[in-house]
């Protein structure tokens, strides 16, 4: 078992999650691929996280599942965006850039003004 | 609603995880190989990454907020099927458990009956007894002028009532005469207890003094049972020993006479004379009840009393002042003065119950214990699988509470079973307080032990088989001689206590018993076998002169006689263990005149000739009554071995003079000495005694004793038609044999030693099972060591010693402690007993034997199989 290259908070997993949700419904699998894909390998989620997250949220009531054919023609289980989840998702994605401006406003001051 | 949906849906929500999972994991397979990976390692590889699908599984579970109460309703599941799994421990603790809540529950509704339900009347706290305690008589009395100086002159009361010492009336309304219990009560009476009548009135103030009009109250069943619940009885009248009286009310069928020894059917004023006159000849005595005002205390009340008991003392006449020398008053509680006597027992058995409820859960704590330590395996993978500790402890504990449910559903069965068993079985001093139960405290109370059962005996081993050491526990064989010995601690300790418990009861039922068997041995004085009584009382309307009520008795042992199997017959005014009696003062010729008012009192009862031989009681000097006897200026008596010794010690007591009644009254002759009769009770040594020949003269009740040559109850119908065939109005009681009364007069010491000793019995099987199976699991746990033993030469006494000294130890302790929690405990079982000392050390002997056979024999069975196990099999076992 291959632990997550990064430790993500818990908070900031369902964030990705519902991001990656609003592009369109998906299932687990290719949650987890796109993921990786977009975050370029960065993002490993391990599926002791992910369904457990995935489920969390449903039962929030951010994400809404049904059971419909894959592309392979096999039955999966579809997560997709609800309105509240949408709104969830605009709330948290606001704070997330607050807070990294903050935090880039800090790495970007001139160290000169730290020194006297 | 979503989640309580799924909560009930669990299997589809599950399976529908398990679809997604195994998609996933499918997908991950399929595209490691569509990018060229070999099949065998793709799906190695998948799974590497994905890791337990258990796991997962059950982190999704935890995630859910509902999990919880899933988590319940799963264990609920788990336990079933676990518990199905092992059904023979099942079925052992569910019967252990319901043997103690059932036993429990059935003695706490008799309890609950009896100590804990207030009395069926208004505002009960308020209701208390008054008494009044003469050291001269050696008894608690209150003559009526005591009762009316109380009831008009206390400033602590709201009212104050009496009722008499009841009598029985001959009632000859629709079908066969009848004799019913009745009491007479004072106007106020229902006042003060709050009752009202269902139908009609109480009585008036009025109708309770001297010469009032006749009236009667029926009670609820009389009314029922003999009128058909007719509505227009209240105002009519009814014959009652001849005399004509009106009903005025029926009470409500909730009444309860307030006195647990009556059960009286109907109810006369208590006619008093409404001024305190302490001049008048005869006196009543009374039994006081009285309400008290709002706010006053028993003291207050007892004080104020007292002062006018002792104001009352100069009122009356010198002569008889000093009967009340040293008067003591006593205010009680109503609700103690009718529990009082049935509150030690009960409680004992209640506290008896609860051990035995104790022995049941400390029992299935341990096989829940040594079935815990045999499922280390199953706990440690649930544990290694991510379930938490706490997780664990439910589970457990939610088994726990399965099994004290399922316990506590047949322990309900098993009570509801007794409570009707007890119902005809409890002696009649606790029936009458109030009808026995299972109602909302009970219930309750069995709810309240079951959810407490499920505590102790859950918790221990739940707390216990949590901390399983993974590794350890998953390693082939290290899981049971590591980490077990605290355990075995804790198992023994448990045994110990069974133990220790189980002895305390078996020496309080040991003591009972012994305490019934020397009461049952007590000799009465007479020969109970094959003696049929009769008893009527003749109302004095139809057989006004004594020549008339002898001859009506003449004629019935005529009739009598001639029966088949009939060997003799008498008649007295007196049977042993009856209510009724009379004595009289006495004094002995050349003996100096006592004080006016200082006599001593001697029982008294007339007999016929026959009496002493048909009893069976022996005749130690002089003679039996003879016809003669009879005649008017016949002066013979016989008096008891008792009296004999203790007034008339010098000499032969025949042909000595005794005054019986007044110094007017006429000198006595004695004729006989015969020996003495326990009249009142078994448990009580015989007061002296004096026969007079019955002559019809002082009584109007009195019964026949009729000695047969077989059993004495087939000849009872035909006794009885000798009785009808003289007058058909006359109605006869107390058809029963010698030895029945005997028997019912120690009905309660029988039946608290009955139930005593089945609880101890079900104790001692509960302690017998514990310790079977510690060490059953022991031998088994160390059937390895033992082969070793062997193997290196041990001799069958070691391995015996080794198996048998493990249980020794439990014994010892257990035994050890018992000893000492009896000669705690044991004391408050001291006024049960009859002859023996509540610390008897043949009882502690004989019960520490007893139980330290059954251990051994319940160690022995396991060591017998230790003993045949072959050292190559076990050395290969495991």
């Amino acid at each position: 078992m291959q632990e997550p290259k990064t430790e993500l908070l818990r908070g900031t997993l369902d964030m990705l999650i519902l991001k990656v949700v609003a592009l369109g419904p998906s299932h687990g699998y290719a949650i987890a691929q796109r993921l990786r894909q977009i975050s370029k390998d960065f993002f490993q989620i391990h599926q002791g996280s992910l369904y457990p997250a995935l489920h969390r949220l449903e039962d929030r009531g951010w994400l809404q599942a049904e059971w419909k054919e894959s592309e392979t023609g096999r039955e999966a289980k579809f997560y997709s965006l609800t309105k509240k989840g949408r709104r969830q998702m605009d709330a948290e994605v606001a704070e997330w850039e607050r807070l990294c401006d903050a935090v880039a406003l800090f790495l970007r001051a001139p160290e000169k003004e730290s020194q006297p | 609603m979503n989640w309580l949906r799924r909560v009930f849906q669990k299997s589809q929500a599950e399976t529908s995880l398990d679809k997604e999972l195994q998609f996933h994991l499918d997908r991950q397979i399929a595209d490691y190989i569509a990018a060229g990976i070999d099949p065998e390692e793709a799906r190695r590889r998948a799974k590497l990454e994905f890791g337990t699908l258990d796991s997962v599984k059950e982190e999704v579970r935890d995630t859910r907020w509902e999990t919880r109460i899933e988590n319940v309703l799963r264990d609920f599941r788990y336990a079933a099927r676990s518990l199905r799994k092992d059904r023979r421990f099942a079925i052992v603790a569910v019967f252990a458990l319901a043997l103690g809540i059932g036993a429990t529950t059935a003695i706490f509704s008799v309890v609950n009956a009896a100590l804990v339900r207030p009395l069926p009347y208004r505002d009960p706290s308020r209701l208390v007894w008054a008494d009044e305690f003469l050291p001269h008589f050696n008894d608690w009395m209150v003559p009526n002028p005591e009762y009316t100086n109380w009831s008009t002159n206390n400033q602590t009361f709201e009212a104050v009532a009496a009722y008499d010492g009841g009598g029985q009336a001959n009632l000859t309304a629709a079908g066969e005469p009848e004799r019913i219990e009745t009491s007479g009560v004072t106007a106020n009476f229902l006042t003060v207890l709050g009752v009202v009548p269902d139908r009609g009135r109480a009585f008036l103030p009025g109708e309770d003094r001297p010469n009032g009009p006749p009236v009667v109250l029926l009670t609820d069943s009389l009314w029922r049972r003999k009128f058909n619940a007719d509505p227009a009885i209240v105002g009519e009248s009814i014959a009652l020993d001849g005399r004509a009286y009106a009903v005025v009310g029926v009470l409500p069928a909730s009444f309860h006479f307030p006195d647990k020894s009556r059960d009286p059917q109907c109810l006369f004023p208590f006619q008093l004379p409404p001024i305190v006159n302490w001049g008048t000849p005869s006196m009543h005595l009374t039994r006081v009840i009285g309400r008290l005002a709002s706010g006053v205390s028993l003291d207050q009340a007892r004080a104020d009393l007292t002062t006018l008991a002792l104001q009352s003392n100069a009122a009356i006449p010198t002569p008889f002042v000093h009967m009340r020398d040293g008067l003591q008053v006593q205010v009680i509680p109503l609700h103690q003065k009718i529990v009082g006597d049935v509150r030690a027992a009960l409680l004992v058995l209640q506290i008896a119950v609860v051990f035995v409820l104790v022995i049941a859960c400390v029992n299935v704590a341990n096989l829940q214990l040594v079935r815990t330590a045999g499922r280390h395996k199953e706990l440690a993978v649930r544990a290694a699988i991510g379930a938490s500790r706490a997780r664990l402890i439910q589970q457990l504990l939610i088994e726990g509470m399965a099994l004290a449910a399922m316990g506590g559903v047949a322990g309900l069965l098993l009570a509801a079973i007794a409570v009707r068993l007890l119902r005809i079985s409890l002696p009649a001093t606790i029936t009458q307080i109030g009808v026995i139960s299972i109602d909302r405290p009970v219930l309750l109370f069995a709810l309240a032990i079951t959810c407490l059962t499920a505590v102790l005996f859950g918790l221990a081993p739940a707390f216990r088989a949590s901390k399983p050491d993974v590794n350890d526990a998953l390693k082939d064989g290290g899981s049971c001689d590591r980490g077990s010995y605290a355990q075995h601690g804790l198992r023994n300790a448990l045994v110990a206590a069974e133990f220790t418990l189980a002895f305390l009861l078996l020496i309080g039922s040991g003591l009972l018993i012994r305490s019934f068997v020397r009461l049952s041995n007590v000799a009465p004085g007479f020969d109970p076998a094959s003696v049929l009584t009769v008893s009527a009382e003749l109302p004095a309307s139809k057989y006004s002169a004594s020549p008339q009520r002898q001859a009506f008795f003449s004629q019935v042992l005529d009739r009598v006689l001639p029966l088949p199997g009939v060997r003799s017959a008498a008649v007295s005014t007196r049977l042993p263990f009856s209510r009724f009696w009379g004595s009289a003062s006495f004094h002995v010729e050349g003996q100096p005149e006592p004080a006016p008012g200082t006599s001593p009192m001697v029982l008294n009862q007339e007999v016929s000739a026959n009496y002493f031989a048909t009893m069976r009681i022996p005749i130690l000097a002089g003679r039996t009554f003879t016809p003669s006897d009879l005649a008017p200026d016949s002066n013979a008596i016989i008096v008891s071995a008792t009296f004999a010794q203790r007034f008339l010690p010098a000499g032969s007591p025949l042909s000595k003079r005794v005054r019986l009644g007044a110094p007017t009254d006429p000198w006595s002759l004695i004729v006989g000495v015969v020996g003495d009769v326990r009249y009142a009770s078994l448990d009580s040594a015989s007061d002296p005694q004096v026969y007079l020949p019955y002559d019809g003269a002082n009584a109007d009740l009195a019964s026949i004793v009729v000695r047969t040559g077989q059993d004495p109850r087939g000849l009872a119908s035909l006794v009885r038609a000798q009785f009808a065939a003289i007058d058909p109005a006359q109605p006869v009681f107390d058809i029963t044999t010698m030895q029945q009364r005997l028997d019912d007069s120690i009905e309660t010491p029988r039946f608290n030693m009955t139930l005593l000793a089945i609880f101890a019995a079900i104790a001692l099987a509960l302690a017998t099972i514990g310790i079977y199976g510690v060490i059953s699991y022991f031998v088994s746990q160390r059937t390895r060591e033992i082969g070793i033993r062997v193997a290196l030469g041990a001799a069958p006494s070691d391995i015996l010693r080794l198996v048998v000294g493990q249980g020794a130890m439990m014994i010892l302790i257990g035994l050890a402690l018992g000893v000492a929690g009896s000669l705690v405990l044991t004391r408050y079982l001291a006024n049960l007993l009859y002859a023996v000392r509540p610390v008897d050390p043949l009882t502690i002997i004989s019960v520490a034997l007893l139980l330290i056979f059954v251990a051994l024999a319940a160690c022995y069975l396991p060591a017998r199989r230790a003993l045949r196990l072959d050292p190559m099999t076990t050395l290969r076992y495991e």
